[in-house]
């Protein structure tokens, strides 16, 4: 494994790098607020578009650093997917969110369903065909 | 007691969390903050000799997430 992602442990640290050109710092971000309270993080610029993860263990239970690291790796794309997701679908978003707010058609159609209740209220029956309810004590 | 020194690169971190940090942790350690051209080097020396690698390791969580939090801010949500 650690060939296929390339990490090395000492210190029980471990130290991965990753490239901001396949992950974006709001995917690095994402995957690191979901993650701060398991583990300790901090990250240091190893070069232009780099970055490494320095990555400790909270406690000594529970699963191990390489096995922490690669959930932190899964999360990590995961966010990545979200954001391009985001990212690709923002144009439509932002269309359906205008329709929805500054469409005035729709209201149209309600005040004008809520008028013609209000004149067929204040029309007499024609047929003046006596109901109930109207019927008083004379 | 013993001084550790970090650098926070900002184009990472965000120079408001790395003070939010330190004022949160004032009472944990003493810090000294420097300026560079790119980062923000700190100085921290733990008060508590046995609780020192904590510390540190806390206070740097704790800049991670001020810095999540004051991004996401930026960019017009909330958490």
């Amino acid at each position: 494994m650690s060939q296929e992602i390339g990490y090395e442990i000492s210190d029980q640290t471990i130290r991965y790098v990753i490239d901001e050109t396949v992950y974006p710092l709001d995917a690095i971000y994402g995957a690191s607020y979901l993650f701060v309270d398991r583990c300790f993080l901090f990250f240091g610029r190893a070069e232009d578009q780099k970055i490494e993860i320095h990555m400790k263990k909270r406690t000594d239970g529970g699963e191990s650093l390489d096995e922490l690291l690669g959930q932190f790796c899964n999360e990590l794309l995961n966010q990545v997917i979200r954001f391009r997701l985001a990212e690709s679908t923002a144009k439509i978003r932002e269309y359906y969110m205008a329709r929805a707010f500054l469409s005035h058609p729709a209201q149209n159609s309600i005040d004008s369903l809520l008028a013609e209740l209000d004149a067929e209220e204040l029309e007499d029956d024609e047929l003046e065909i006596s109901v109930p309810w109207e019927q008083g004590d004379g | 007691m013993a001084k550790t020194n970090l650098s926070f690169s900002l184009s990472i971190y965000k120079k408001e969390a790395i003070e939010e940090a330190m004022h949160a942790y004032g009472a944990y350690a003493r810090f000294s903050l420097q300026e560079e051209p790119y980062a923000i080097a700190i100085e921290i020396e733990p008060l508590h000799e046995a609780l020192a690698t904590k510390i540190i390791d806390s206070f740097c969580n704790h800049v991670l997430f001020e810095t999540i939090i004051l991004h996401r801010k930026e960019k017009g949500g909330a958490l």
